[in-house]
């Protein structure tokens, strides 16, 4: 064979610009301004959305006065919260996520691996920086609208403190990656971070970095220069993790690269479930070989689903666990506040216990990802999939022990938590009940939706994907019939009043899920 | 390559370990394979065969020990342009043709593209007319084909080869076994983790890994395999 050395770098240059050039002389350009209509449509939206439920009037003097003195440190834990979820995606081998063959033919060649993760690293960036944009220009528009201070002042801020939190974001994965830190380390370092975040909010001071940034967000009403260390620290993060980006192992990466593609093919087709298990493959989390309790033997037939269940949630990793916990107090402090009166805050509850359901629904899911196995039996696969939905709701209610107390540490008030507990039950059903109809339509590849017409295939897909979360959400409606009628009666009446809603919400989220599961699968 | 008088061990592995998790993958191998070596490396599923191929290319992070190519730890500068890996699932490019590959490869590898010698290897693997199809559209066979082209078309000095005969047809199995033999007669050195019993009968030596443990390190002594293979 012929060869003459000649400098590796421009290979790998010249094809990825070729590559470029082939996609874009191949893009069907209508599909593209199809998608990016309605891409607008949907921002736009979500805009209209969030400019109704912050409201238009400016604040008064002591809301102000309170936002200057707490939030900081609120802020700040939101920043440590995202730092801290970068450093454990580092240390699974993120944010990069290479073509297989890539990692294959161009990391295993004898080439600067510097460089070319680098070149990868900075075409990430543009994207980072784009939400970071995007999400701190809406916040600071938003802010401008109820806090005083001009609207350039406060998008200049949003703008900064958003590409601040992306960047320290993306910045603590690339670090992590590059010095190959372990899981454990990461996390450790995460808790110590939402941990400081967490005393600053306590005690109502500025001390981290995270609320420095914090600090830097309220720029408009309280200028502080030494909030500037907060940006610096944060700066700091991705530009080492740029410098050290060479160090990443390919064994994270190689997964990751695999994983990765799927994941992004299952979220373009809104396929819940796949997403749920591409994202514990990612996190690396594995059922426990030995379970954290054994059902006893039993001679017996029957309760097959209920066993089933108990046994895979026996087996739970600890971080799922952890995972479902933190949801399920996220939950209850958002439904907290929207029966204080911040009625969206609904939607943040109903989506986190949503979540949470998926996790909690695994019996469930497995029967789905596997439909020969039903198929082989003399049940009816509707019946078993209803079978399967005890287990997760005991779970749920189990969990929503976390909700109710953190709904009592949000507003503490003995009232609060008897309408918590009482909301339990059918947030707990609801969003179980959602996560199932996720789940099964996800499974359904070939089902309605496929013999549409295809005008109204996007509107059944927009329907497909919104209505296992408008499930979950229904179920915090108690908590909102509380809060509204709490409004000039005694807090233990409005807290009564909640019982019949309790009833209907259940009865009429179970008698759908069933009917539909006997009838239609 | 030698330091000294004493010659540099194409591969050598010195308490090699691998653990996933709870599991562990190879538990201390000691080996050493000299240049010009056509090793096969034998053992059910999960005894560690392609874990031990995928640590010597460095896609895998060793949890213990040594394993240096051609004297460089292994996953260096200096071992990646010494190794050349086919692994058992074809990786390819979804959007390059055959022949774009093999370009890609040869420029990574610091080599000008040399049209005769790629239709020279295309037309050994039986590829020559698919040169300019895209592998993203073929079978398992003539993808596995083509990722032996892109193995061979770079220069190495130690060939990694996990389950080379899956999905080829018998012509192909033997282009591909005459091609692996013709390697190591030219002094390169070859490692091929395989099933096929019947290739045995060309390697001048087998190794027998079970549970990630070597078993048995020799020439190739079919009933004596066997045995250890159970």
């Amino acid at each position: 064979m012929t060869a003459a050395r000649t400098a590796t770098y421009p290979a790998v240059r010249d094809l990825r610009r070729a590559r470029r050039r082939r996609r874009v002389a191949t893009l069907d350009w209508v599909d593209v301004l199809y998608r990016a209509y309605v891409t607008a449509l949907l921002v736009a939206g979500a805009l209209v959305g969030l400019v109704l439920a912050t409201g238009g009037k400016p604040v008064s003097h002591g809301t102000v006065s309170d936002v200057r003195r707490y939030g900081p440190a609120w802020i700040g834990l939101v920043v440590a919260v995202a730092v801290g979820l970068g450093l454990r995606s580092g240390s699974r081998g993120g944010p990069l996520a290479l073509e297989p063959a890539d990692v294959t033919h161009v990391l295993l060649g004898p080439v600067d691996r510097a460089r070319v993760l680098r070149g990868d690293a900075l075409r990430q960036a543009r994207g980072v920086a784009l939400i970071g944009l995007l999400v701190g220009g809406t916040a600071g528009g938003l802010a401008s609208r109820r806090l005083p201070g001009s609207l350039a002042a406060w998008l200049a801020t949003g703008v900064l403190v958003g590409l601040v939190l992306a960047f320290a974001t993306w910045g603590a994965a690339l670090l992590a990656s590059g010095l190959r830190v372990r899981s454990a380390v990461a996390t450790a370092v995460g808790v110590v971070l939402v941990g400081w975040s967490v005393a600053d909010v306590v005690a109502r001071v500025t001390t981290s970095p995270a609320s420095l940034v914090g600090e830097v967000a309220l720029w408009p009403v309280h200028f502080r220069v030494v909030a500037v260390i907060g940006v610096l620290v944060a700066v700091a993060l991705p530009v080492a993790g740029l410098l050290l980006v060479a160090g990443v192992s390919l064994e994270a990466m190689e997964r990751r690269s695999g994983l990765v593609g799927q994941l992004r093919f299952a979220a373009t087709v809104q396929d819940v479930r796949t997403i749920v298990v591409l994202h514990r493959q990612l996190a690396q989390e594995h059922a426990r070989s030995d379970p954290w309790a054994r059902l006893r033997a039993r001679q017996a037939p029957g309760h097959a689903c209920w066993r089933r269940g108990w046994a895979g949630i026996f087996r739970w990793p600890a971080a799922r666990v952890t995972r479902l916990i933190v949801l399920v107090a996220a939950a209850g402090a958002a439904a907290a506040l929207a029966g204080a009166g911040t009625v969206p805050m609904v939607a943040v509850a109903g989506i986190a216990t949503f979540l949470a359901g998926l996790d909690a629904a695994e019996a469930l899911a497995q029967e789905a990802d596997h439909p020969d196995i039903v198929a082989g039996m003399p049940v009816d696969r509707g019946d078993i999939i209803v079978r399967h939905v005890a287990v997760p709701i005991a779970v749920m209610l189990i969990a929503s022990l976390a909700g109710v107390a953190a709904a009592g540490l949000v507003t503490p008030s003995s009232h609060v938590v008897a309408v918590a507990a009482i909301t339990a039950v059918p947030a707990a059903t609801a969003c179980v009940l959602g996560a199932a109809v996720a789940v099964v339509l996800g499974a359904r590849r070939f089902g309605v939706l496929d013999m549409m017409f295809p005008e109204f295939a996007g509107i059944g897909l927009v329907l497909r994907t919104a209505t296992p979360p408008a499930i979950a959400i229904a179920g915090f409606i108690p908590a909102v019939a509380a809060g509204q009628a709490a409004h000039g009666t005694d807090p233990a009446i409005a807290a009564a009043a909640t019982l019949p809603v309790v009833a209907a919400v259940v009865l009429a989220a179970a008698g759908f899920v069933v009917w539909w599961a006997r009838n239609r699968l | 390559m030698s330091e000294g008088d004493v010659p540099i061990p194409a591969l050598a592995a010195r308490g090699v370990r691998k653990e996933y998790g709870e599991i562990v993958a190879l538990q201390g191998l000691d080996l050493t394979i000299d240049a010009g070596e056509l090793v096969a490396f034998v053992g059910h599923n999960g005894s560690g065969k392609s874990t031990f191929l995928r640590l010597a290319t460095g896609l895998l992070d060793l949890t213990d020990g040594e394993l240096e190519i051609s004297g460089a730890p292994a996953g260096s500068l200096e071992a990646r342009g010494a190794v050349s890996y086919v692994p058992d699932q074809p990786v390819l490019y979804d959007d390059l043709s055959v022949a774009e590959h093999l370009e890609y490869v040869s420029r990574l590898h610091g080599l000008d593209a040399a049209p005769e010698a790629t239709r020279e290897l295309l037309a050994y693997l039986g590829l020559a007319h698919r040169a300019g199809d895209l592998p993203s559209q073929f079978s398992r066979g003539l993808r596995q084909r083509t990722s032996l082209a892109v193995a061979f078309v770079r220069p190495f000095e130690v060939l990694l080869v996990d389950e080379p005969f899956v999905g080829l047809d018998p012509a192909g199995q033997d282009a591909c076994i005459d091609l692996l033999c013709e390697t190591a007669a030219a002094g390169r050195t070859v490692v091929v983790a395989t099933h096929q019993l019947s290739f045995l009968e060309r390697v001048g030596r087998v190794v027998v890994l079970r549970d990630g443990a070597l078993v048995r390190d020799g020439p190739p002594e079919r009933d004596e395999i066997l045995q250890f293979l159970g």
